[in-house]
C-alpha cells in the first residue's frame, strides 16, 4: 500500500536541481514503472517524489557531433519510433521490442532502466556494447562518465545525492556495423529477460580487420563486457572450433547468483554462448 | 440423424451480461460501498509450521480507528472444511476459523478490522505473537515417513484419513483382475509423472463483503462460485440459523474453481457481528497467491498393459497427491484423477468383459499452500500421466498413436466399470454412454493439423519439429448429487424473468440458460432477464463448478420454460378460441391457425382480467447420467535443442460437447482452457524457497503465457446428441484444460525421441532430459 509522499512537479531545470538538493531521500519519477511498484511493494519509501515529466532538457534523440544523444526521457516507444536508432543501433531497437508491453514501453523511459540499474535491464546490454556514456547534472555541474562505470552493481549506480541523469549519449559505429540483441525469457510476452547479450560486429565483411564487442545481461550485478571474448574472436575466421571455444571462455569467471527465479546459474552461463553464437550467425551472414 | 430445427439454441448469441461487461458498468463485490464499512485484513504466518504459545492484541484494539480484532481465543472452535461442496462435503473437516496453530507460511492467524484499510494494516504488525515453530514438512514424499511432523494432530480431526501419517484422504479401487491382465500382456509400460502446483490466475480476487440488514440478518455480499454452499457453511461458524444468511453473488471476475471455497466469509461475518458494522475483506495478489487455493501437485505412477495388436490388457494408475496444509478436496479431487482419464479406455477387449483397471489415491499433508477445485480437479494430472503412457506404448508396439488409441477408445453404449465404483468421494454411479463422438473429433482434428504429412516430416538440425496428440473426457455435473433449479416469471410486456441459484463468474452461463428458456418459449433470449444468485430471491444451486451448469442448470431451465409454455397454452386456446394442438408459440407470440397474441397479451389477462395468477414456474433437475464431453488436442511444437525452449506452433481442439448452445462461448471456453492448459504445460509452477515460502507469488515471477505467447489455435465443434442433456447439450468449460500437458509431451517426444515427465516443460528440464536420453 503507497505510504503518503510529498509530490513536486518542478517547471524546468534549475527548480528540480534545488528540489533534489533540498530534500534528503527523493525519489525521481519519470515513467514511474519501476518507482511505484518498488513505492507499492514498500521496498522504498520515498517522503518526497520529484516528477521530472516534461522537463526539456531531458527530451529528445540528436546527434551531437558523432554521438547520438538520447534524453533520459525518451520512452521505449520513442526509441521505437526513432529513424536514427533504427538505422544506426538496430540492437536498441530489439532490445526495446521485448521490453514489457505496449504500455509500459509507452511510460518506462531510458532513463529510468539505466538508473534501475537492473543487471537484466533490456537496455543494459546494449548501451554497454555501444559504450554509451552518461551525462549527470547537479547543482555544482554536470558530468560525464562511460555507463560501464556509472554501474556499480545491483541497483547501485554512482548517481550522487541532487544529481539527475540527463542525457544518454552513443558513439556512432562505423559504417557498415552490425549489432543485434537476443535475449532468454520464460514467456515472450510480459517477462524480464532471464539471460540476456547484446553483439556488434564492427566491419563485418572483413575478417582481418573485424571486431566483435560482445555484452551480457543478467549474470553478474551490473551488465558486462565479454572482453576476453572479444579479444578470441578479433579479426578471426569464424569457424566451429573457434565457436566452441568462445562457448567456454564466454562462461570463464561468471558466478549468476543462484536465487534467480528465472533461470539457475548453469543454464545461464550455457544460454550467453548460445546467444552469442545465435548472434553473430545472424550478424555474419552475408 | 435428422436434427431438430432451433431458434435459439446454436446461435452465436451475444452475451446478455456483454455491454455491462464492456461498458464498465456490471458490479462487482469491490463496486459495492456500505455507510460505515470497516475493512478487515488478515495476519498471515510467518512460520511453514508453528504454534501460537501466547497472542497479544491489547495493542492492536487500541489503535485509533480498529474495531475489532479476532485471534483463536474469541472466535468459536468449529471444525469444518473450506471445501463448497454438497452437504456432507467429503473433505476432511481439518479447519478452524483461527487455530492455536499455523500449518503454512500465509495460514491465518488473526483478523483485524478499522476504519480503513492502513489502520487495519497498522494494527496487524502490532498484534504480537509468541511462537513455539515447529519442524516441517514441505515434500509429499517425506509427509507419510515416520519422522515426519505430524500436521493435524488434534484428537477430534474427524474424517481425516490417517492423520498420524498426514494422510489427508485415500482411495483405493479395483475392477477385474488388473494382475491378471498386466500378466496377460505382451508388452507393460510403467513410468512416474509429476506435475507442478499451479494457481488459478482468476482476474478478480476473493473479495467479501459482510453486513447486518435491518432485521439483524447478515447479509454476504462474495464473489463465490456456491453461494448456497457459503450460507450452509458458514452458519455453524457464525451461530446462526441458515435462514439468518442471506448470500448475494454479484458479478463475478473469474474463479475457474479456486471459488468453491468457504475462504473470507467466516472472518469476515465474525467481524460483522462482533462489530456490528460492514466489513469488507479483500485478498491481496499476494494472498491470493499464497493463501487461496492451488491445483493438487501429484507423483503419479501410471502402467499400460497391452498385446502386441494393440489391445490394451489392463490399466493402472497410482497417485501420491499434495494437498497442503489442509485437505479441501483432498479426496474428490483425487478421486477425479482416475474417474476421468481411465474410463476413457476399454481394457476388456482382449477377453470378454474383464475390465482390468486399478486406481490408487494418497492425499498428504505438508506444510505448504492449501491445494483445492481449480478447473480440470484433478483430470489434467491423471491425462497427463496416462496419456504420455500410451503414447509411450503406442511407439514401443510400432503403431501410429492414432491407431493404437483408437482400437481401445470406448464406445457409444459402454458402460465403464469403473465409474460405478469410483465416485464424488464415495460409490459412483453407473453410466452407459449414450452420445460419443470422439472418434470424428480425431478424424476432424487430425486433418486440420495434417497429422500424416506431419508425423512423416524429417528432422534434423538445432530446432526440431514434432506433432502430439492427446484424447480426453471430462463429465457433465456430478451423478445423483449435483442439482440446480430455476425459477422463470412472465411479465406483461412478453419478456421473462429467470432467476437461478447458478453463479456465471465469467463462464457465460447466464446467457446460456436464456438461450435455453427463450428456444422453448419461442422467444428472443434478450426477452430473459436473467437474475443470479441470491440465495434469499432464487433457488438452490449446487454452483458452477463439475462442469455442471449448461447440462444441470440447463434442464432445470428447460423444464422451468416448459412449465410456463403449458400454463400459457392453456390460456391461450381459451383467449383465442383455438385448439391446443394448433397453438405454436414463435417470435414471441401465440399463434393459432386464425389469430394470434402476444405473449405479454397472455400475461396481461393472467394478472388482470381473468382468473388472476402469476405465470410463474420453479424446476429442479438433477441427473443420474453424467454424459463426458469428449476432445481430441493436437499440437505442433518446435523445440530448440541449443536452448531446450519449446514452442507451440499451432493447436488443435476437436471437442464433442453434445449440441453447443451457444458455438462461440463453447469456443471460446476451449480457448480459455487451453490457455490454462499452455501455461501448466509449458511455464507456471509455484516456487519455493527450503522453509515453504512461496518465492513467486506475483505474475512478475510466476509466469502464465501471454497473448504473444499465444500459438495459433483451431477449434472445432463436433456436434452430436446427448439425449440426457437440454437439447442435446454436454459440458465444454473443463475438458480443454486436460489437453496441452499430454499433447506437447507427446510432440516433444516425436521431435526429440525424448520424454519429459514432468511439467511445466521448462527449457531447463528439456534440456537436462535431452541429455540424460
Amino acid at each position: 500500500m503507497l505510504r503518503p509522499f510529498d509530490y513536486f512537479h518542478p517547471n524546468d531545470m534549475a527548480e528540480t536541481l534545488t528540489l533534489l538538493d533540498q530534500e534528503d531521500e527523493t525519489s525521481v519519477l519519470a515513467g514511474g514503472t519501476d518507482l511505484l511498484v518498488k513505492m507499492r511493494r514498500g521496498s522504498i519509501r520515498p517522503p518526497v517524489v520529484v516528477d521530472i515529466k516534461g522537463l526539456e532538457e531531458c527530451q529528445g534523440i540528436r546527434w551531437e557531433g558523432d554521438r547520438l544523444s538520447l534524453g533520459s526521457l525518451t520512452t521505449f516507444n520513442d526509441l521505437l519510433r526513432s529513424q536514427e536508432a533504427h538505422k544506426h543501433f538496430p540492437l536498441l531497437i530489439d532490445a526495446a521490442r521485448v521490453m514489457g508491453c505496449y504500455e509500459v514501453r509507452e511510460r518506462a523511459t531510458l532513463g529510468g532502466n539505466v538508473v534501475n540499474a537492473s543487471p537484466g535491464a533490456e537496455s543494459g546490454s546494449p548501451l554497454a556494447v555501444l559504450e554509451a556514456q552518461v551525462v549527470l547534472k547537479g547543482r555544482r555541474g554536470e558530468r560525464q562518465m562511460s555507463i560501464g562505470h556509472f554501474w556499480q552493481g545491483v541497483g547501485k549506480t554512482d548517481l550522487a545525492p541532487g544529481e539527475l541523469l540527463v542525457r544518454i549519449v552513443i558513439p556512432r559505429l562505423p559504417e557498415g556495423s552490425r549489432s543485434t540483441y537476443l535475449r532468454r525469457s520464460r514467456v515472450q510476452g510480459m517477462d524480464l529477460a532471464s539471460v540476456n547479450v547484446a553483439v556488434v560486429v564492427i566491419n563485418p565483411r572483413l575478417p582481418e580487420s573485424r571486431e566483435i564487442r560482445v555484452a551480457l545481461g543478467a549474470v553478474a550485478p551490473t551488465p558486462i563486457r565479454a572482453r576476453e571474448v572479444e579479444t578470441l574472436l578479433r579479426g578471426q575466421e569464424i569457424t566451429s572450433s573457434l565457436l566452441s571455444q568462445m562457448r567456454d571462455k564466454i562462461q570463464e569467471g561468471l558466478a549468476p547468483r543462484t536465487t534467480s527465479l528465472r533461470a539457475t546459474p548453469g543454464y545461464k552461463k550455457e544460454m550467453v554462448g548460445v546467444l552469442t553464437e545465435m548472434a553473430l550467425e545472424v550478424l555474419l551472414k552475408g | 440423424m435428422k436434427r431438430p430445427k432451433y431458434r435459439s439454441v446454436g446461435q452465436n448469441q451475444r452475451k446478455v451480461d456483454g455491454e455491462a461487461l464492456v461498458t464498465g458498468q456490471a458490479r462487482y463485490v469491490d463496486d459495492i460501498e456500505l455507510r460505515g464499512m470497516l475493512y478487515g485484513k488478515i495476519l498471515r504466518s510467518p512460520h511453514a509450521h508453528a504454534r501460537i504459545l501466547e497472542i497479544d492484541a491489547d495493542e492492536a484494539r487500541g489503535l485509533p480507528g480498529v474495531h475489532a480484532v479476532l485471534t483463536h481465543h474469541n472466535v468459536p472452535r468449529i471444525q469444518y472444511t473450506t471445501a463448497g461442496q454438497g452437504a456432507p462435503e467429503p473433505s476432511p473437516k481439518d479447519t478452524f476459523v483461527l487455530d492455536e496453530k499455523v500449518r503454512y507460511v500465509g495460514d491465518s492467524v488473526a483478523a483485524v478490522a478499522a476504519e480503513t484499510a492502513q489502520i487495519a494494516e497498522e494494527a496487524l504488525k502490532k498484534i504480537k505473537v509468541r511462537w513455539e515453530v515447529l519442524p516441517a514438512v514441505l515434500d509429499m514424499e517425506q509427509a507419510m515417513t515416520p519422522d515426519a511432523p505430524r500436521i493435524h494432530e488434534m484428537p477430534s480431526a474427524n474424517e481425516i484419513s490417517n492423520p498420524e501419517k498426514n494422510i489427508a484422504a485415500q482411495v483405493e479401487v479395483t475392477d477385474g483382475d488388473p494382475e491378471r491382465g498386466f500378466a496377460e500382456a505382451d508388452l507393460v509400460v510403467e513410468n512416474h509423472y509429476r506435475a507442478g502446483r499451479v494457481h488459478a490466475s482468476h482476474t478478480e480476487p476473493h473479495i467479501c463483503i459482510t453486513c447486518l440488514d435491518e432485521a439483524g440478518r447478515l447479509v454476504v455480499r462474495t464473489s463465490t462460485q456456491v453461494p448456497f454452499h457459503v450460507r450452509r457453511i458458514i452458519a455453524p461458524l457464525v451461530n446462526l440459523p441458515i435462514g439468518k444468511i442471506r448470500v448475494i453473488k454479484p458479478r463475478i471476475g473469474g474463479g475457474f474453481g479456486a471459488k468453491q471455497e468457504v475462504l473470507l466469509e467466516p472472518i469476515c461475518a465474525l467481524l460483522t457481528l462482533k462489530t456490528g458494522r460492514p466489513v469488507r475483506i479483500r485478498l491481496t495478489r499476494e494472498e491470493e497467491f499464497i493463501s487461496s487455493r492451488t491445483r493438487h501437485a501429484q507423483i503419479l505412477r501410471s502402467k499400460v498393459g497391452a498385446k502386441s495388436d494393440g489391445t490394451i490388457t489392463a490399466t493402472e494408475l497410482e497417485v501420491l497427491a499434495d494437498t497442503g496444509a489442509y485437505g479441501s478436496h483432498a479426496l474428490t479431487v483425487q478421486c477425479n484423477t482416475g474417474s476421468k482419464s481411465l474410463p476413457l479406455y476399454r481394457t476388456h477387449q482382449y477377453r470378454k468383459g474383464v475390465n482390468n483397471v486399478h486406481f490408487k489415491a494418497t492425499a498428504v499433508y505438508t506444510n505448504l499452500p492449501v491445494a483445492g477445485a481449480i478447473r480440470g480437479y484433478g483430470a489434467p494430472q491423471g491425462f497427463f500421466a496416462l496419456d504420455s503412457t500410451l503414447d509411450e506404448m503406442a511407439h514401443k508396439l510400432k503403431m501410429d498413436p492414432i491407431d493404437f488409441r483408437l482400437k481401445n477408445l470406448v464406445r457409444k453404449g459402454d458402460s465403464p466399470a469403473l465409474l460405478e465404483k469410483l465416485g464424488e468421494g464415495r460409490e459412483g454411479v453407473k453410466q452407459i454412454l449414450k452420445s460419443c463422438g470422439v472418434r470424428e473429433c480425431i478424424k476432424r482434428g487430425m486433418a486440420e493439423i495434417e497429422w500424416q504429412q506431419k508425423r512423416a516430416r524429417k528432422n534434423g538440425g538445432v530446432v526440431r519439429r514434432g506433432v502430439g496428440m492427446a484424447v480426453l473426457q471430462q463429465g457433465s455435473g456430478i451423478p445423483g448429487i449435483d442439482m440446480g433449479a430455476v425459477t422463470i416469471k412472465l411479465n406483461e410486456d412478453g419478456s421473462f424473468n429467470l432467476m437461478t441459484g447458478a453463479t456465471d463468474l465469467g463462464t457465460g452461463s447466464d446467457t446460456i440458460l436464456a438461450q435455453i428458456a427463450a428456444e422453448v418459449l419461442g422467444t428472443a433470449a434478450d426477452k430473459c432477464h436473467v437474475f443470479s444468485s441470491d440465495t434469499d430471491l432464487t433457488p438452490y444451486d449446487t454452483g458452477a463448478y463439475a462442469s455442471s451448469t449448461t447440462y444441470i442448470t440447463g434442464m432445470a431451465a428447460k423444464k422451468a420454460a416448459e412449465e410456463i409454455r403449458r400454463k400459457v397454452l392453456a390460456r391461450a386456446v381459451r383467449m383465442l378460441s383455438e385448439k391446443r394442438g394448433d397453438l405454436t408459440l414463435e417470435n414471441g407470440r401465440v399463434k393459432g391457425r386464425k389469430k394470434s397474441i402476444s405473449l405479454g397479451e397472455v400475461c396481461a389477462d393472467a394478472l388482470y382480467e381473468h382468473d388472476q395468477e402469476q405465470i410463474m414456474a420453479t424446476a429442479s433437475h438433477i441427473s443420474y447420467d453424467c454424459p463426458p464431453p469428449f476432445a481430441a488436442h493436437f499440437a505442433d511444437v518446435a523445440v530448440d535443442t541449443e536452448t531446450g525452449q519449446v514452442r507451440v506452433l499451432k493447436y488443435v481442439a476437436a471437442v464433442d460437447c453434445g449440441t453447443a448452445i451457444n458455438p462461440q462461448l463453447a469456443e471460446g471456453q476451449t480457448l480459455g482452457g487451453i490457455h490454462m492448459g499452455l501455461g501448466y504445460a509449458l511455464s507456471e509452477e509455484y516456487q519455493f524457497d527450503d522453509r515453504g515460502r512461496l518465492m513467486n507469488p506475483r505474475f512478475l515471477d510466476y509466469k502464465i503465457l501471454s497473448a504473444s505467447d499465444m500459438p495459433e489455435i483451431k477449434v472445432i465443434l463436433v456436434p452430436t446428441f446427448e439425449p440426457t442433456g437440454p437439447f442435446g447439450a454436454k459440458s465444454v468449460s473443463e475438458i480443454p484444460t486436460n489437453g496441452p500437458a499430454p499433447a506437447i509431451g507427446n510432440a516433444i517426444f516425436h521431435a526429440l525421441g525424448v520424454r519429459l515427465r514432468e511439467v511445466p516443460f521448462t527449457p531447463e528440464r528439456v534440456l537436462k532430459a535431452l541429455r540424460n536420453a
